[in-house]
């Protein structure tokens, strides 16, 4: 089973993204600040990361940056999850190494394979 | 008047000149004149004299004559008588053959004769005579008796004009000098050769010459007179010219004078006048200087209420740029803090919908379908109040790249294909196969779905038809459809804010009101237009242009 860890610190948001990807088959790693999700990184060693970008203390574009530091975690692939309206985030969390993003609120029918299309590649 | 009064009266330097000159002239005519008339005495003298020398050689050669022959015999008359100092002569008077008597005639007795005659023929008288004479008539006279005497002491001519009985004589007087030929007869004296034994004097009267120099004399004396005359003439009239030269001068330097006394005056006038002038100048610019610091002094306040102004105004915008900031900032913290719960709803509702969570009734899915939907024009909402904060604060920022407008159009038209379908609408699509420009890929893509969803919307039968192409140097997309279309007096409302137009006999649609405004506003930030076409009951073409390249707002 291929493990993901979300990163978000909404409770509501956690459990909806936990719920659909569970649904779809995956071991959900939750983390509520970016502190945490780097931690994560190392203990749990996730496939694919689901990284939102605005989050409390240090945010989702710095920790990215220090996943990337590693030798070891750098292949793991993050996914931003971004806001549409804030111009630039798209670019920015490319520029801290991310690989792809999904922008919020998601698409309930499409979020799923969206996430597929990221781990096969 | 006073002028000529003055020349008069006070006699000029020329003048003093010009009578100089008369006497220099007359001084040098005078003396010229005397000393011709001299000459001319002189030479009258001379000639006296050379005809003096001229008879005493004729005599001296006469008596040679007489001497060579020694002596001569003539024939007795009253007037030639033998002579009785020649008495102790042998044959001192003889007959000739016929009876005619003859009588000795030595030198002395014939220049006596001579002289005889020539004194009543010329009037010139000659006189042999000597210190020592045989005959007594022969004695000198006082003067002839001083030349002797001064022949016995070398002198070998002496002569001086005399007069005689009441005429004057040049007398001229040379000696006789002893010959051989007179000792023939004198020897018995005891005469030598050499001795001076008297003299022969000429007398030449001085009227004839006298007469003869007068004609030169007079000449001379008309030539000089004249010569004079004109000199003086000459003086007087270059002095009268020089006179009026000076006196006009004088008048022209006096009238010069006169003038400048009057420049003078004149100056002196315009002088104070223009004292007068710079004087009131010089206030006006003293009050022309108080003017210009009074202004300086309100510029400078000015300035400094400008410099406070601006320093406020300064303060002013920072804080408006930081209120600017915190809108930003609080636009952007609504935007997340908004979609957060709007994530939750729409995604839970969303699996509750896929049946995630359990088996729902028809009524709960149509329920949940609503809230599905509000959820999205909610979103929607959002997304357009954003743009609109964005766009009118003009801090829409833009990602000019190069894309192909016909894989975009793709896509858009793809995103809608699952609901066009469920209309029961044809979509149909007429683009190049790439058509590469370079623009802002999301805000064109967002022109194109607001006019899709619009399309979309009011459209229930027929088809939908995206069209793009090239034309004149940009880009024209237009999406038409076989809707309801729009009043012709609405269209002028389509692109303002919040101009939802009612359609009768239809429910209200969902929608922002705020699409098309946006859409307008964003085909300008990317140097395009849009326009909307429409008839009422067919349809409505809404068309918007697009830059090849993308240079800049157009406004």
């Amino acid at each position: 089973m291929k493990k993901i860890l979300v990163v978000e610190d909404n409770e509501n948001n956690m459990y909806l993204f936990s719920r659909i990807l569970r649904k779809g088959g995956f071991e959900v790693i939750p983390a509520t600040n970016g502190e945490e999700g780097v931690g994560m990184v190392t203990k749990e060693k996730p496939d694919l990361i689901l990284m939102d970008i605005q989050l409390p203390d240090m945010d989702g574009l710095e920790a990215t940056k220090k996943i990337k530091k590693s030798e070891a975690e750098r292949k793991i692939p993050i996914i931003a999850l971004t806001s549409y309206a804030m111009l630039g985030d798209k670019e920015k969390a490319f520029a801290a190494g991310c690989t792809g993003y999904i922008e919020k609120p998601i698409n309930p029918d499409t979020f799923l394979a969206e996430v597929k299309k990221y781990l096969v590649s | 008047m006073n002028d000529s009064e003055k020349i008069k009266t006070r006699p000029s330097l020329l003048e003093r000149y010009a009578w100089t000159m008369g006497a220099v002239w007359t001084a040098v005519v005078g003396a010229s004149l005397i000393w011709n008339v001299f000459e001319v005495k002189h030479q009258t003298l001379e000639a006296a004299r050379i005809q003096a020398r001229f008879v005493y050689k004729k005599d001296v050669i006469f008596r040679r004559w007489n001497t060579q022959h020694a002596g001569v015999y003539v024939p007795v008359t009253d007037k030639t008588q033998p002579n009785p100092y020649l008495s102790h002569i042998p044959e001192r008077d003889i007959r000739t053959p016929s009876g005619k008597l003859l009588t000795f005639m030595n030198p002395a007795y014939m220049t006596r004769q001579v002289h005889e005659l020539a004194e009543k023929e010329q009037g010139i008288r000659g006189h042999i005579t000597s210190l020592n004479p045989i005959r007594p008539e022969n004695s000198p006279d006082p003067w002839e008796t001083r030349a002797l005497q001064a022949f016995e002491s070398g002198q070998t001519e002496i002569s001086s004009v005399e007069e005689m009985e009441g005429k004057e004589y040049m007398r001229l007087m040379r000696p006789l000098i002893t010959e051989k030929s007179c000792l023939g007869c004198h020897a018995a004296q005891g005469y030598q050769e050499g001795d001076i034994r008297g003299g022969i004097s000429i007398s030449i009267p001085m009227d004839s010459l006298k007469a003869i120099a007068r004609i030169p004399m007079l000449t001379f004396g008309l030539g000089h007179a004249l010569l004079w005359l004109i000199g003086l003439g000459g003086i007087a009239l270059a002095t009268e010219r020089l006179k009026q030269r000076e006196s006009a001068r004088r008048q022209a330097a006096e009238a010069l004078e006169k003038a400048k006394d009057e420049l003078e005056i004149r100056v002196e006038e315009r002088t104070s006048e223009l004292e007068i002038t710079n004087e009131q100048l010089r206030e006006e610019i003293t009050q022309r200087k108080q003017v210009e610091e009074e202004l300086k002094k309100a510029h400078d306040e000015l300035e400094l209420k400008v410099a406070e102004r601006t320093k406020e105004l300064m303060q002013a915008n920072l804080r408006l740029k930081e209120l600017d900031r915190l809108k930003s900032m609080f636009i952007a913290s609504m935007s997340h803090e908004l979609r957060t719960p709007l994530n939750s709803i729409i995604g839970l509702t969303g699996i509750i919908l896929q049946g995630i969570s359990g088996e729902i009734t028809e009524v709960q899915r149509k329920e949940l379908t609503m809230v599905k939907n509000s959820a999205n024009h909610l979103l929607a909402l959002i997304n357009d109040v954003i743009d609109v904060s964005k766009i009118e604060a003009g801090k829409v920022e833009l990602v000019i790249e190069e894309l192909d407008l016909s894989e975009l159009i793709q896509e858009v038209s793809d995103s809608f294909k699952i609901a066009v379908d469920e209309k029961g609408l044809k979509l149909s699509l007429e683009t190049p196969e790439r058509l590469i420009i370079k623009s802002d890929e999301r805000r064109a893509k967002q022109i194109i779905i607001n006019l899709m969803n619009n399309a979309l919307k009011f459209t229930d039968k027929g088809k939908i038809e995206i069209k793009a192409a090239k034309k004149d140097g940009c880009i024209e997309v237009s999406v038409a459809d076989t809707g309801i279309g729009i009043n012709q007096e609405n269209i002028k409302m389509l692109f303002k804010q919040f101009s939802r137009i009612h359609v009768a006999g239809r429910t209200k649609v969902e929608g922002t009101g705020l699409g098309l405004y946006i859409s307008k506003k964003i085909a300008a930030l990317l140097g395009g237009e849009i326009e909307a076409k429409s008839e009422f009951g067919k349809g409505s073409k809404f068309t918007f242009t697009l830059p090849l390249k993308h240079k800049g707002v157009k406004t």
